[in-house]
């Protein structure tokens, strides 16, 4: 007994100062953002300015044009990039999972762009965007397309993030690779005394088997997809015609270049109330798709 | 095995404490010390946006401030241009904002509305050392909201045209001077615009910028500006026969049969007109002095002009300027503006435009730069037709910049005509500031 309180006593020392940082600097400033929320704050003239207007901010950005166009093209990068980056990462796993010699190497080559940080990612896809410099429509001139101004054009800015966010997602394949090597051997072995062809054992026995893998790259998925800011910050700046105004991007405006504190609150609390709902539609629908090995156990 | 746990996070939780309070401590014995040794020496920050490894003149101003000031202790926190504004900001708002701050001309107008930036007149009435007759008369009157003066100024830089010769050269035409108008620098600009074979075109005459500053300078020349006076109305002015008759002749110039000026995106994605000018791409831009920085840096062989008069012999320019404000809530104003009056006086305006670099807001200093300066003297003369741009008269300049932009993306974009948009903008403006 005793020893027992005292291995908890230091489990609560070792993460108390994680605690008190959450405490200090996600906690603290989220309540604070959350009061903010209900008042009119243009910070220059500090704290003392800060004026409560109850609901006021919540019913004018149901009113603002640019809060619709900023979930707009949320919705749609979140809709077409999860799903596609799910698949595409799914299919470079299971590449990467083949047993052949040098795959090392190329876990490497697809894993090295996550480690490089955003902003640079950004300048250079901006060099390989140009119009007029860049190797993408130097490419295309090649086999006779002449290709559009990626970036200064509205109809093709945001399908050029969402292809180049393919660049970035090999954090998603390593977990998911880690998902593919937990899959029993024998299983696959058994699958095919059964007759089953390399289709039936991807959907009967990979899909099954790394479906917590899936569960999880999909709630992060979510989050980071309605999240989306730095690339569009860095490389249009919402625009041209707020075609990339992300939902980020536009509370940022408000709240550092106009200083409208008290909207860019209320406005990430909507945010905050979005992904937790598509969250929640996901971890509600898992009982349904997610299976886990030791569910069996239990009966 | 669990000992050495506890243990372990007790020294590190007590070597955090420890050092944190060590910190707070030795620099509580650092100001009491120096408090004791020099009867209280008054505490100063100031801070200026750009390269914070390399600030230039400011770090020997602070020495030699700091020498000359024995009771005062002046700490200089240059912050890198991109954050500026949000940083001085934040620091306001937090209350920790430097007792000196330099402000530009963007957001001059907003901080003095929301009272953040002490007036200086009192200080400059008591003070008879000092005379402001030594800055330019223009530069300081910009400064001044509801007749009082809240900066004193640092440098300007006006806006002219900027040619480059070799293309003139070129095509065997005479260089841009002070008669031009509008339409002679649209003539000489289809001259200047050159295309290859396939009709892609190679050489610009003139940058119809989508930037507000020149478009302001062009429809000032036209008689016609996007707001009233004061800037509480759009209706009427955004959206008068005049600026759209005006709006209509400028988009023209990068769009259509008659295109000489590349698009913004085409100058985007060309580098910028800096650098399209650099590598004579471009012949004739509308810009401010800074970029000078670059052309004497590239061999591009250039002039300056005039901006342009109107058909109606109207001429407009703009100047870039930045001044030293006091803090409204420092708690050593009077130190603070002999600070100020440092940084402005006449060995800080020697000090910075010794290596050409911006021009000095001092009268005599001025003249003895004209002096020697050829290139320059069309952009110090641009100075007698400055006017202030709507975030200088009205803190609601910013929605008329905003609107007029957005207006302006539109019509380049081809998803709106010139009067459509800019009728809209004037309504949403409007609106906005009557809320």
């Amino acid at each position: 007994m005793k020893r027992k309180s005292h291995s908890e006593k230091a489990g609560y020392l070792f993460i108390l100062p994680w605690f008190l940082g959450l405490l200090l600097f996600t906690i603290g400033p989220m309540i604070f953002s959350l009061i903010l929320s209900f008042s009119k704050w243009d910070i220059i003239t500090g704290i003392g300015s800060i004026e409560f207007v109850g609901l006021d901010n919540f019913v004018n950005i149901f009113h603002d044009e640019l809060f619709y166009t900023s979930l707009k093209v949320t919705f749609i990068f979140a809709l077409v990039s999860v799903p596609l980056y799910q698949i595409i990462s799914l299919l470079v796993a299971m590449m990467l999972n083949m047993r052949t010699k040098g795959m090392n190497f190329f876990r490497l080559i697809f894993f090295m762009p996550s480690v490089i940080p955003a902003v640079a990612v950004s300048m250079m896809w901006i060099m390989i965007l140009n119009p007029e410099y860049g190797i993408l429509n130097k490419a295309l001139s090649l086999v006779g397309i002449e290709g559009p101004a990626w970036l200064q054009d509205p109809k093709y800015a945001l399908s050029a993030l969402i292809v180049m966010g393919i660049w970035g997602i090999g954090n998603t394949i390593i977990i998911y690779l880690s998902g593919l090597q937990g899959v029993p051997e024998e299983l696959y072995e058994a699958a095919q005394l059964d007759g089953a062809g390399i289709v039936r054992r991807f959907f009967s026995v990979t899909i099954p088997m790394i479906s917590p893998t899936i569960f999880f790259n999909l709630i992060m998925g979510i989050i980071g997809g309605f999240q989306y800011f730095t690339q569009a910050f860095v490389m249009t700046n919402g625009g041209p015609l707020n075609s990339t105004l992300f939902y980020n991007l536009f509370l940022y405006n408000k709240a550092f270049k106009t200083y409208e504190m008290g909207y860019a609150s209320a406005l990430s609390w909507i945010l905050f109330a979005i992904i937790l709902i598509f969250t929640l539609i996901v971890i509600r629908t898992s009982s349904a798709w997610v299976y886990y090995n030791g569910d069996d156990d239990k009966d | 095995m669990k000992k050495w746990a506890i243990l372990l996070v007790v020294t590190m939780m007590a070597t955090l404490v420890l050092s944190a309070c060590s910190g707070g401590s030795s620099d509580t014995k650092n100001e009491s010390q120096s408090g004791t040794a020099d009867q209280e020496k008054v505490q100063l920050k100031f801070t200026v946006w750009g390269d914070v490894a390399s600030a230039g003149p400011e770090v020997k101003l602070t020495e030699e401030f700091n020498k000359s000031h024995p009771n005062i202790e002046v700490k200089f926190e240059p912050v890198p241009g991109d954050g500026y504004g949000t940083k001085l900001t934040t620091s306001l708002a937090a209350g920790q904002a430097p007792d000196v701050f330099l402000i530009g001309e963007g957001d001059y107008y907003k901080y003095v509305d929301k009272g953040v930036v002490e007036p200086l007149d009192s200080y400059l009435e008591a003070d008879k050392s000092f005379d402001t007759a030594m800055f330019q008369k223009d530069l300081l009157d910009m400064g001044h909201i509801n007749g009082k003066t809240y900066y004193l100024p640092k440098d300007f830089n006006p806006l002219s045209l900027w040619y480059n010769k070799k293309l003139f050269d070129a095509a065997g035409m005479e260089y841009p001077n002070e008669n031009w108008t509008w339409d002679d620098l649209n003539a000489a600009a289809k001259k200047l615009t050159l295309k290859d074979d396939k009709g892609k075109i190679t050489q610009f005459g003139f940058n119809a910028t989508k930037w507000e500053y020149p478009i302001f300078t062009y429809l000032w020349s036209n008689g016609t500006a996007i707001s009233n006076e004061d800037g509480t109305k759009a209706e009427g002015f955004m959206n008068s026969d005049k600026t759209i008759a005006a709006m209509e002749k400028y988009v023209a110039m990068s769009k259509g049969a008659d295109k000489v000026s590349p698009t913004p995106q085409d100058a985007e994605t060309l580098g910028g007109d800096g650098s399209m000018f650099m590598t004579d791409k471009l012949a004739m831009m509308v810009t401010g002095r800074w970029v000078k920085y670059d052309l004497d840096r590239s061999k591009v062989d250039y002039g300056t002009s005039l901006i342009p008069k109107g058909a109606d012999g109207e001429r407009g320019g703009i100047i870039a300027a930045a001044g030293w404000a006091i803090n409204a809530n420092s708690k050593h104003k009077q130190e603070a503006y002999e600070l100020v009056k440092w940084l402005s006086g006449k060995e800080a305006q020697v000090l910075r435009s010794e290596k050409g670099l911006v021009l000095p807001a001092t009268v005599n200093e001025l003249e003895e730069v004209k002096k020697t300066e050829v290139k320059d003297k069309p952009i110090i003369d641009m100075m007698a037709f400055a006017k202030k741009p709507v975030t200088m008269v009205s803190s609601n300049g910013s929605v008329f910049v905003e609107e007029f932009n957005k207006a302006m993306e539109k019509i380049l974009l081809d998803q709106s005509s010139v009067k459509d948009a800019l009728n809209e903008a004037a309504k949403t403006v409007d609106s906005k500031i009557t809320k």
